[in-house]
């Protein structure tokens, strides 16, 4: 969540953290944000922790702005694998060009280049290049008519959202701005495999509060992982949401899912929200804000509190 | 889609002829490497039992990663254990290999006699293998 706070505001800041706290207020949430342009250290949320931000606000006045994201609490059991950030705008041939030189900018960050094999009734233009870091933590991928930035390992939005902007100033300072015509926000998670017993019904996946109704087949013995995609919009922004298979990473991820005993890929829950219309490349950090507190109470609000139990590594 | 149709690629074209979702690059989407880079491996399984056929209390999330010098790394959040392979199979058995060896050592200690970091460690390996046999 963002939200600009002075002391004149700082009830109503008080009640919209209050409502983001309750999916699990028992937990030491942490705290950390900006304070004029400048970072602040994080800290443990709690009692003192309102009390700090008051006193701050206090002391800094009302002109001041404080922009402050709350933070889960560190879960090891976090199904996370990947938060991606897209742009995309009306078609430029001229961007092929400046590829070269927006590689040689970030090179020293992005070593590999990937490329996609023909894909049968795809256009080449249509297929994007990856540049990924010596880890494959980060990545690019760039085509005519989008840019996007992906991060595999994802610790806070904080640091995902200042790295990121970080990387599309460099990228549009050479590609000059443009007119975007979508930007997306998606967090890739990979669930357990879920293993259904005789006696569940209608139920989509285990660590999800949905569940299947209203018709006879629902009633029915669960047999294989449901796959659906649902759409909600919220505001200006759409909120997709995806549950299935994961994809595939490469032929040697397959291989070794199917060859080592024991081992499952898991079960995709995708979160992807989305703005579609006109706007400007400033417009990113405001729409960044906005689909991160979507996505997260999308997230909290889906999972079951045993699955919450166990990203925090309990049973 | 018919051979040689138009292809619109922005935003205002009708649903149909949009670009598919791209952004992640990882919707079943083979990467051909340029320039000697290694392949890309998922970066997250889930370990429902050992090699051996035993179940786990729980499956346990195994992040994988290639380190600098091309060996491959599968690291255990919930167990703060890891294990490094050759291959993806390798380090996930090294992993497996280091877990229940700690956990037979650290539960056949006496009760009492280990130190706080051994007993957390007791617990966590606990929670997925269940009691020390």
């Amino acid at each position: 969540m963002v939200y600009a706070a002075d002391s004149k505001s700082w009830s109503r800041c008080s009640v919209l953290m209050a409502r983001r706290l309750r999916p699990c207020r028992s937990e030491a949430l942490t705290v950390s944000g900006r304070v004029c342009g400048r970072s602040i250290s994080a800290l443990n949320w709690g009692p003192l922790g309102a009390a700090w931000v008051q006193r701050l606000s206090d002391r800094l006045g009302p002109s001041c702005g404080i922009w402050l994201w709350l933070m889960h609490p560190h879960l090891p059991n976090s199904p996370l694998v990947a938060v991606s950030f897209e742009v995309r705008f009306h078609g430029d041939l001229n961007l092929i060009t400046r590829w070269g030189e927006f590689q040689k900018a970030v090179r020293s960050d992005f070593q590999k280049l990937y490329v996609v094999g023909a894909v049968p009734g795809t256009s080449p233009l249509l297929q994007p290049i990856k540049l990924s870091s010596v880890d494959n933590d980060e990545s690019i991928l760039l085509t005519i008519s989008s840019f996007a930035y992906t991060a595999n390992r994802y610790h806070t939005f904080v640091e995902f959202r200042q790295r990121l902007l970080e990387i599309h100033r460099q990228f549009f300072h050479l590609a000059g701005p443009a007119e975007a015509t979508r930007f997306g926000l998606r967090y890739v998670n990979i669930l357990p495999p879920a293993s259904f017993d005789a006696g569940e019904r209608g139920v989509i996946h285990p660590a999800l509060k949905l569940a299947l109704g209203g018709a006879d087949i629902a009633a029915r013995p669960q047999i294989g992982q449901p796959q659906l995609t649902f759409e909600r919009a919220i505001g200006n922004l759409v909120l997709r949401v995806s549950i299935g298979a994961p994809p595939s990473a490469s032929q040697a991820s397959d291989d070794f899912a199917a060859k080592m005993p024991g081992i499952s890929p898991g079960v995709l829950l995708d979160l992807d929200c989305y703005q579609v219309g006109p706007g400007r490349a400033e417009e990113m950090a405001t729409f960044l804000d906005a689909a991160h507190g979507v996505v997260d109470n999308a997230f909290l609000g889906l999972v079951s509190a045993s699955y919450y139990e166990y990203m925090k590594g309990g049973l | 889609m018919t051979m040689g149709a138009a292809i619109q690629i922005d935003a205002d074209a009708p649903p149909a002829e949009n670009p598919r979702l791209i952004s992640t690059g990882a919707d079943n989407t083979i990467w051909a490497p340029v320039d000697g880079a290694a392949g890309a491996l998922a970066t997250l399984f889930y370990l429902r039992a050992l090699p051996d056929g035993s179940h786990l209390n729980f499956p346990v999330k195994i992040e994988m990663s290639v380190l600098d010098d091309g060996l491959i790394d599968a690291f255990a959040p919930v167990l703060q254990l890891g294990g490094v392979g050759q291959s993806a199979e390798q380090a996930v058995r090294d992993l497996v290999a280091t877990a229940v060896s700690l956990w037979q050592e650290l539960g056949h200690t006496q009760p009492g006699s280990l130190h706080e970091s051994g007993a957390k460690a007791l617990a966590r390996l606990s929670s997925v293998f269940g009691p020390a046999k």
